[in-house]
């Protein structure tokens, strides 16, 4: 899939200790060597940013012990707990590859890297690509190499399907380029996202009831994106499911050959509207018309059977995502009744909530943990692990902490963590359940090797889990039966598990013995027994859609809801006359409550289903691969890319930056070469030039390089200057969690100075050292951060090595925090405080829309400065398009802001505060930028002007 | 603050004016490749890229070759093998080919989809002649004097050039086309687009036209009087040459990407990953073989045998009146290389860039030589040499060690 950015932090202004003034020409090219030089070498940073000030952090916590496999088409890179996998894994490729050079009719010569991680806690340290990945990142395909990084979830179907995936985006971007250049057009039409991950689900694997249920609900309750407006959910799953959608589609309609004609001809346009007219013969907008209606078609007879959740369930959470309702008896301010816990992602954080089941209209939600704000609960798997509520109010949840996943057990009444269980031999645990007793356990934990089993842990007195299965069959959602003898848990063992079916079995705990329960190629998930254990009660698609089936104790089934979406997680209530559920609508999932239905929509006979079935995935022949061999590292070209400026005053200037890595990214060399010269004279000696390692392999990065750097600068206390430098840098970061992390840099440099205007020159040998502290949980919205805190702590100390004398200091503290009032509003505050001492000491520019506003740019100069600013954030336009022929332009996230900006900058003698008030917007561009408006007033803070500044300019909120 | 900013670029003037920064050569070199630069795109930019031809005969009669060696697309050479041993000379096409080349007259010519026709000595490999296009040519063929081929673009035409490959001879414009051209006995021209099949007669007028659904992609067989034509949809259909008139139509369960061959039955392949042979007169199924993949090429038929690539990795050799198989070959990934039988061996290249020369009755590796890249394109046999080209936008000829006059 592509990753679109994970944006964490602005570029904010520079703690840059070799830049004092930046030209309009040079400013960029200067920050790009100081960013490559010493900043892009500072560990675990957001890309795309020149600057790394704030950031969350990548944190390698594991020392992966790295092997290479070689077969006719990959090089598997593994680790050795994942031999298995691995085998697997190039089996399942190479029958991919070959299929899909079958679809795409072209066939790949060149190797392709394909990296498998055994869980997704150990994905989330990959190096291949400094973003941070979100937790539903199923996999990745890294363009520039052609690096595919998948990671094992417990189902090899599951994993199969992503690999397939990946590679459709190494077969799409090898095709088209050939297409192209075979005809010598290298200036078309890149592929539509929506329409690439489209064809990569398409060629992953059938239809299914996910995919079903997610295009059901966007059409029958009009959300559905027409191609004209597909970009509005660009990068999302919706876009994901729908450009699937448009590829049955056109396979449907106009045969399965016209998605590979379309691909060969992609040379005949520039424009992917003509493209399509050239292989179908219509308008893009005339065949998105056309998959509308077939859209119509294909889902409005299924509202004449079928109910929304909304229409036939009482709803009790908003808009969302909530899932894993568990009721439980509860005492709360003196009343006892009944709540509902689960778990939600409420305005970007997921935690742990309840609701009471009764209580009308205004029922008011109660947080009772806040997860993904520090590293115990960095990850609460919202999607892919349940939580369990004891009778007595316990709660067993799983979190990722750090490297691994926790158990945890947290007191309802007491809100805090009555337990927690750490597991070196599990990685990654999900969906505990309480035994009737209250004294066990049972969840699902996957090893080192991704491996998913069932264990069981006795809470009082265990500290290791036992483990009750022990075979490569994905075992999830387990529960106790209510006499406590077995469990019941989902599992692909079954007849149709190889190819990603699921059903129920149960685990005779006494024996080990292992029957089905359900059988069939369905999904069966999240069993629950009702509370006299005559029933079982769990999601199924063997309808079509994702309902809710109940399994008696004569063996039928019957099915109680038919919705044309689709409904997860059911449990009774403790009296066994209402079950609550977690439903999917408007393209959310919400916490519904039903009554018992006194009929079912249809009832089944009794399964005879076939006994225990043992399957295999299929695993690569030794024959078929070229050995496996420690992995070595072989650099290559990462990026590579050039820029010519022109300057009107200063002239060109050209510069040149790549880098080479290794094929895992750990380890990187970063070189840098510009010339600034304007004359022939010194034509050589305006080289700037740098070198620089970085190491990411372990959890301490560090890296060092040289550099040799020469400009012009200006400053508004020295005047006009050339200096050049020239030395070395070495830096070092330990990153405590995702959020937290120190870093320290050590530079040593032959510093020349020629005050031009004052006529006098300065060189010594200066060496600094800077330590910092960062910590950043703040979570953006499209114009910046919206939630949580950051702060930075930072002290600089420079020398003059050649004179042995104290050169100049620097400390600087910078706070931001940001209180959620809404969706999209906040009140973000912002306390900077920076002061310089020594011979030339650092000095800070203030004014400007990035710090205090109403005043211009750069107002304010000096190596003493304070600012304070508030902001009132919230919401205009969420999405405005303007047409008009022959274009169309959209904005998303239009935001406003009321602020207030207090602060300056001063050398000697602190003179006064300024201040400022006013008004703001903020436009969204997608990721890469925002603009921003501001008419604001000066004030004394006695009165205010009534001369409004007015300031355009561009940036991330602070 | 403006007078700070005034002080700068006074400032920053003073400095510039030193003497000793100006003028010097590497800005006057710098302006001039600019400028050069600029006139360079421009003019570039402002030069047409359409072959003007003037109108001279009217369309030639009979005498042609067929790309696929005769008018029943067959591929089948029946003239004694004269095995090929080793590279004779490789040219630079400029670009990527994936029509079949034309051989006559000691003249290799190639549709480059660059959008050019490139002209090279059989013998020799030296390039005689490029010819650029406002798109793509498709497969060229030889008609008495003229080398015929039609060029895909948004005004397309079919051309009519002269032996010596002069810009003279007979431009027609037509409708969007994107098949090759044939052409038949009694010289008219058959000419497929955007769902039209056209007869077109000696004199240049229209005979009659027949309309299938799109896109017609491949070229027509003809054989006993009867077109037979596949569509890049579903449909197979067979028309009465001189009239157009349907006598019959068969419906596949995929669409089809390259053109049939007709002895006796119509073979094809299909992008259902099944290879058909349908009864010429009534259009009957005779039988079906199913591969592993789907069916980009062409067949190849001779005295009892029909050959084809599928996508699964395999060549095939089947009976061609039964349909049972004879012998298959593992070779390559995809198969785009439609082959062309030279009397005892079948001959294809393959996506991993190899060309095979392989025994028809037996399936065994004879002959096997390299490539730069994969070849998409079928090779041909043109007086005792095998002319191929690949991905890496080379022509080959590979021919025996020492060459018999």
């Amino acid at each position: 899939m592509h990753m679109p950015q994970q944006k964490s932090g602005p570029p904010s202004m520079s703690l840059d200790p070799l830049c004092h003034e930046r030209r309009v020409s040079r400013c960029l090219l200067r920050a790009l060597i100081i960013g490559l030089a010493l900043l892009a070498g500072l560990p675990n940073r957001q890309p795309a940013e020149a600057q790394y000030y704030f950031g969350k952090n990548k944190v390698q916590y594991t020392d992966f012990d790295w092997r290479v496999m070689e077969t006719e088409h990959f090089k598997l890179y593994f680790y050795q707990s994942e031999r298995d996998l691995a085998e697997i894994a190039a089996r399942s490729a190479e029958d991919s590859f070959r299929m899909l050079a079958d679809r795409f009719n072209y066939h790949i010569e060149r190797p392709i890297p394909l990296i498998i991680y055994s869980s997704s806690n150990f994905f989330s340290q990959t190096n291949v690509i400094p973003d941070l990945l979100p937790e539903n990142v199923g996999g990745f395909t890294e363009f520039f190499k052609g690096r595919v990084v998948v990671p094992f979830h417990g189902s090899y179907a599951d994993f199969d399907r992503v690999l397939r995936h990946e590679l459709v985006h190494v077969y799409l971007s090898a095709k088209i380029p050939a297409v192209l250049r075979g005809h010598r057009k290298y200036n078309m039409s890149r592929i539509p996202l929506w329409l690439e991950e489209g064809l990569a689900e398409y060629f992953s694997g059938p239809w299914d009831s996910e995919a079903d249920m997610v295009l059901s609900d966007m059409i029958l309750t009009d959300r559905f994106f027409d191609i004209e407006n597909i970009g509005a959910i660009s990068g999302t799953y919706l876009m994901y499911k729908e450009g699937e959608s448009f590829c049955h589609f056109l396979a449907d309609t106009y045969g399965p050959e016209s998605i590979l004609r379309l691909l060969e001809n992609w040379w005949k346009a520039s424009d992917f509207d003509e493209i399509m007219q050239a292989a179908l013969g219509k308008p893009l907008r005339k065949i998105g018309e056309e998959w509308k209606y077939w859209l119509k078609k294909k889902y409005f007879p299924t509202f004449a059977t079928a109910e929304l959740p909304a229409l036939d369930a009482r709803e009790l959470t908003r808009p969302g995502y909530a899932v894993s309702p568990c009721p439980v008896r509860h005492t709360e301010e003196g009343i006892t009744e009944d709540w509902v816990v689960f778990q939600a992602n409420k305005l970007g954080y997921a935690g742990i909530y309840m609701v009471p089941l009764l209580g009308g209209e205004q029922r008011e939600i109660k947080t009772l943990l806040k997860g993904e704000r520090s590293p115990k609960f960095e990850s609460l798997h919202l999607l892919r692990s349940d939580l369990d509520v004891h009778r007595d109010g316990r709660i067993a949840f799983a979190s990722k902490n750090k490297e691994r996943d926790r158990l945890y057990v947290l007191g309802l009444g007491a809100r805090r963590i009555l337990a927690e269980y750490d597991f070196p031999d599990l990685v990654f645990i999900s969906s505990p359940a309480w035994s009737p007793d209250g004294k066990t356990l049972v969840f699902s934990g996957a090893g080192w090797d991704g491996r998913v089993d069932i264990y069981t842990l006795d809470v009082e007195h265990g500290e290791t889990p036992v483990r009750c299965t022990q075979d490569f069959f994905n075992d999830l959602d387990p529960v106790f039966t209510p006499d406590g003898t077995a469990i019941v848990f989902a599992s692909d063992r079954g007849r149709w598990g190889a190819q990603g079916y699921t059903n129920l079995f149960r685990l005779e705990l006494g024996t080990g013995a292992i029957s089905p329960v359900t059988c069939g190629r369905q999904q069966d998930r999240q069993p629950s027994f009702a509370p006299d254990g005559g029933q079982l009660i769990y999601s199924s698609d063997r309808g079509g859609l994702r309902n809710l089936y109940v399994l008696n104790a004569d063996g039928t089934t019957e099915q109680w809801t038919k919705y044309a979406s689709g409904a997860f997680n059911p449990r009774f209530t403790a009296d066994g006359q209402h079950v609550i559920f977690s439903g999917y609508q408007e393209l959310g999932l919400r916490v519904f409550e039903i009554a018992v239905p006194d009929s079912a929509y249809a009832i089944y006979e009794a399964a005879d289903c076939p006994p225990a079935f043992t399957w295999q995935p299929p695993r690569i022949d030794a024959g078929d691969t070229r050995g496996v061999a420690k992995y070595s590292q072989k650099f290559s070209f990462d990026i590579a890319q050039s820029a010519v400026s022109y300057d009107a005053v200063y002239g060109t200037l050209g510069g040149f930056q790549t880098a080479l890595t290794d094929v895992l990214g750990n380890k990187q060399y970063f070189f840098l070469l510009a010339n600034n010269t304007d004359s022939k004279d010194n034509f050589i000696s305006s080289f700037n030039v740098s070198a620089t390692y970085l190491d990411r392999t372990g959890r301490i990065n560090y890296g060092y390089g040289l550099f040799h750097l020469y400009d012009d600068y200006y400053d508004r206390t020295d005047g006009l200057f050339t200096e050049r430098q020239y030395g070395g840098v070495a830096y070092l970061g330990y990153p405590i969690s995702k959020f937290r992390r120190f870093e320290g840099s050590l530079i040593v440099r032959q510093s020349d100075r020629d005050y031009l205007v004052q006529d006098r020159k300065r060189e010594t040998l200066l060496g600094t050292q800077y330590v910092s502290f960062v910590h950043d949980n703040s979570i953006w919205d499209l114009s910046g951060p919206i939630d949580g805190y950051r702060f930075r702590v930072s002290l600089g100390l420079t020398q003059d090595i050649s004179n042995f004398e104290h050169f100049n200091r620097l400390g600087v503290i910078d706070v931001r925090k940001y209180f959620r009032l809404g969706r999209y509003s906040c009140l973000a505050l912002w306390a900077l405080g920076q002061s310089s001492s020594g011979e030339e000491p650092q000095r800070r520019y203030l004014g400007g829309s990035w710090s205090l506003r109403g005043y211009p740019r750069r107002a304010f100069y000096g190596r003493h400065v304070v600012l304070f600013s508030n902001e009132l954030r919230f919401p205009l336009i969420d999405n405005l398009f303007i047409k008009f022929p022959p274009a169309r332009m959209g904005f998303q996230a239009i935001r406003g802001a009321i602020f207030f900006d207090a602060g300056n900058a001063w050398d000697e003698e602190f003179d006064r505060m300024k201040g400022a008030v006013g008004l703001g917007a903020r436009v969204s561009l997608g990721y890469f930028m925002v603009l921003r408006f501001d008419f604001a007033r000066r004030t004394d803070f006695k009165k205010i002007d009534t001369d409004t500044k007015f300031d355009f300019f561009f940036g991330w909120n602070f | 603050m403006c007078f700070e900013r005034q002080q700068r670029r006074d400032e920053a003037a003073l400095i510039r004016r030193q003497p000793s920064e100006f003028p010097d050569l590497i800005r006057r070199l710098r302006l001039v490749v600019i400028v050069s630069g600029m006139v360079f795109l421009t003019v570039l930019s402002c030069m047409p890229n359409r072959v003007k031809v003037e109108l001279a005969d009217p369309i030639p009669g009979a005498g042609w070759i067929q790309p696929r060696l005769d008018d029943a697309n067959t591929a089948f050479l029946d003239a004694p093998v004269t095995l090929p041993d080793q590279l004779l000379w490789e040219a630079k096409t400029g670009g990527d080919i994936r029509a079949e080349p034309t051989a006559d007259r000691g003249i290799i010519v190639a549709a480059v989809q660059s959008s050019r026709l490139f002209f090279v000595d059989a013998a020799t490999g030296k390039s005689l002649h490029r010819e650029e296009f406002a798109g793509p040519p498709t497969s060229a063929i030889f008609v008495n004097d003229s080398l015929a081929f039609a060029v895909d673009a948004k005004k397309p035409h079919l051309y009519f050039w002269d032996i010596a490959y002069q810009r003279a001879g007979r431009e027609l414009p037509i409708t969007r086309t994107v098949a090759p051209p044939a052409f038949l006995p009694q010289g008219q021209l058959v000419q497929m687009y955007d769902g039209t099949v056209a007869m077109i007669g000696p004199d240049g007028d229209t005979v009659w036209t027949y309309h299938l659904p799109p896109p017609l992609l491949v070229e027509a067989a003809y054989a006993g009087e009867r077109l037979y034509i596949v569509s890049g949809g579903k449909r197979v259909v067979c028309l009465r040459g001189d009239d157009g008139t349907l006598l019959w139509e068969h419906s596949s369960a995929g669409g089809h990407a390259a053109s049939p061959a007709v002895d006796g039955l119509v073979y094809f392949g299909s992008l259902d990953s099944n290879f058909y042979a349908l009864d010429c007169e009534t259009g009957e199924m005779r039988w079906f073989f199913h591969t592993g993949g789907q069916i980009f090429t062409s067949p190849a038929v001779d005295r009892g045998r029909v050959y084809f690539g599928a996508n699964d990795g395999f060549f095939y050799a089947l009976d061609k009146q039964s349909g049972a198989l004879i012998w298959k070959l593992s070779a390559g990934l995809v198969h785009n290389s439609s082959p062309v039988v030279w009397d005892t061996v079948v001959i294809f290249g393959t996506s991993d860039g190899r060309v095979l020369v392989v025994d028809a009755k037996v399936g065994r590796l004879v002959r096997e030589f390299r490539t730069r890249g994969g070849i998409y394109c079928a090779p041909i046999v043109y007086q005792d040499r095998v002319y191929v080209a690949d991905a890496k936008r080379r022509l080959y000829c590979f021919g025996p060690a020492t060459r018999t006059e």
